[in-house]
C-alpha cells in the first residue's frame, strides 16, 4: 500500500470549459496539495483543456453525477494512499485559501464541511432554496445530533477513515450526494464538524436559480428528507 | 373464436420464452418466472374450467375480475423486479466507470 504525504484535492467538473483553465491556474499556486480533476463525462472541451494543461485528470466515460465523480475520487485516494481528501468546486466558487482551514479542522474530525452560512455575511439564496435547505438541515441534524448550518455545501474534507467509507459507498443521486453522505458518515460514527468559509460569486457557468429548478430542488429535498426519516434514527 | 386467439397467444408466448432461454437471452431468474407464466397460460387455455374454478374458490364473482387481479399483480411484480434490477445494474455500471477512469489515468501516467 502506497502512502501519499500531500492531501488530495478532488475537483469534479462537468462541462466547465468556460472556467476550468482559470480554476487550474488558481489552484496551481498551491503546490502543497495534489490535485485530481474528475471530468464527469463532459461533452465540451473540459477534459481536453485539462489534459493540455498537464493536469491530473480522470475521465468518466459518461456523465454520472457529482456523487459518482466524488466516489471515484475517494477510490483513487484510497488506492494511492492519500490521508485526506478535499472536495473543491470546479467553478471556483470556493476560495482555495480555505483548503488549509478545512484540513486543519480535520485534526479534530473525520469530515469537515465548509459552510456558506456559519458566522458569515451575505451569502444569499432564493426563498425556495432556503426552505429546501432548511428541510435538509432537519434531516441531517436528526441523524448527526448536531446542528449544521450548511448541509449541501460541496466544499468539504475527509480523513482516511472517511475516505475508506466513502470509496466504498458514496451516495450517487443528485443532491443526495452532499446530504446523504453526511447521514452515511454519521451512521458510521464519523465525527462531523463545520467551519465558516466565505464563497465567491460563481465565475462561470449557469447558476441554478430559476423557479422551476428551485421547485424541483425543493421536491428532491423532500424526497431526501423522507428517505432519511425512513432510516434508523440514532 | 376467442379460444383460438387465446391458443395462438399462448403458443406464441411459449415459443418466445423457449427461444430466448435456448439463446441464453433470459437469465435463470426471469426464465423461471416466464415459464411459470407460460404454464399457467397453457392451463388457462387448455382447461376451460381452470380459471372459473380458481376464481370461484377464491371468492370472485366474475372470472374476468380474477384474471384482472392476477395479470395486473403479475405485471406490477415484474416491473418492480425490473426496477430493483436496473438500480443494481446502475450501481455496478458506476463502479465500472470509476475503475476504468482510474485505470486509464494510471496507464497514461506510465
Amino acid at each position: 500500500m502506497k502512502t501519499a504525504s500531500k492531501p488530495l484535492v478532488v475537483i469534479p467538473a462537468f462541462n466547465e470549459a468556460a472556467i476550468i483553465q482559470k480554476t487550474f491556474a488558481e489552484l496551481s499556486k498551491y503546490p502543497q496539495y495534489d490535485f485530481l480533476y474528475i471530468d464527469d463525462g463532459s461533452t465540451d472541451e473540459t477534459s481536453q483543456i485539462l489534459k493540455n494543461l498537464g493536469a491530473n485528470v480522470l475521465s468518466l466515460p459518461f456523465n454520472l453525477g457529482v456523487g459518482v465523480a466524488m466516489r471515484t475520487g475517494f477510490m483513487f485516494a484510497l488506492e494511492n494512499g492519500y490521508q485526506s481528501v478535499v472536495q473543491f468546486d470546479a467553478d471556483l466558487q470556493h476560495k482555495p485559501e480555505y483548503i488549509i482551514e478545512l484540513l486543519t479542522a480535520l485534526n479534530a474530525a473525520d469530515v469537515v464541511v465548509g459552510s456558506r452560512f456559519a458566522g458569515n455575511e451575505n451569502y444569499r439564496v432564493s426563498f425556495m432554496r432556503k426552505i429546501a435547505m432548511q428541510l435538509l438541515r432537519v434531516a441531517v441534524s436528526r441523524h448527526t445530533g448536531k446542528s449544521l448550518t450548511d448541509v449541501t455545501s460541496g466544499f468539504r474534507a475527509a480523513n482516511k477513515k472517511a475516505i475508506e467509507i466513502f470509496a466504498q459507498d458514496y451516495p450517487a443521486e443528485y443532491l443526495a450526494d452532499t446530504v446523504e453522505s453526511l447521514i452515511l458518515a454519521a451512521d458510521k460514527n464519523l465525527v462531523i464538524t463545520e467551519i465558516p468559509t466565505i464563497m465567491q460569486n460563481r465565475q462561470g457557468g449557469q447558476p441554478s436559480q430559476n423557479l422551476l429548478k428551485s421547485t424541483l430542488y425543493l421536491g428532491r429535498s423532500i424526497l431526501v428528507l423522507i428517505a432519511s426519516l425512513s432510516l434508523r434514527k440514532r | 373464436m376467442t379460444w383460438v386467439i387465446g391458443l395462438i397467444a399462448v403458443i406464441f408466448l411459449v415459443i418466445l420464452v423457449f427461444i430466448n432461454i435456448r439463446k441464453g437471452h433470459l437469465k435463470e431468474k426471469y426464465a423461471v418466472l416466464w415459464l411459470a407464466v407460460s404454464i399457467l397460460s397453457i392451463f388457462a387455455v387448455a382447461i376451460p374450467q381452470f380459471v372459473p374454478f380458481l376464481a370461484k374458490s377464491l371468492g370472485f364473482t366474475l372470472p374476468a375480475n380474477f384474471l384482472f387481479v392476477v395479470t395486473v399483480g403479475t405485471a406490477l411484480l415484474l416491473t418492480f423486479l425490473l426496477s430493483t434490477d436496473i438500480s443494481k445494474k446502475q450501481k455496478q455500471l458506476e463502479i465500472l466507470a470509476s475503475e476504468i477512469a482510474i485505470l486509464k489515468n494510471q496507464i497514461n501516467k506510465n
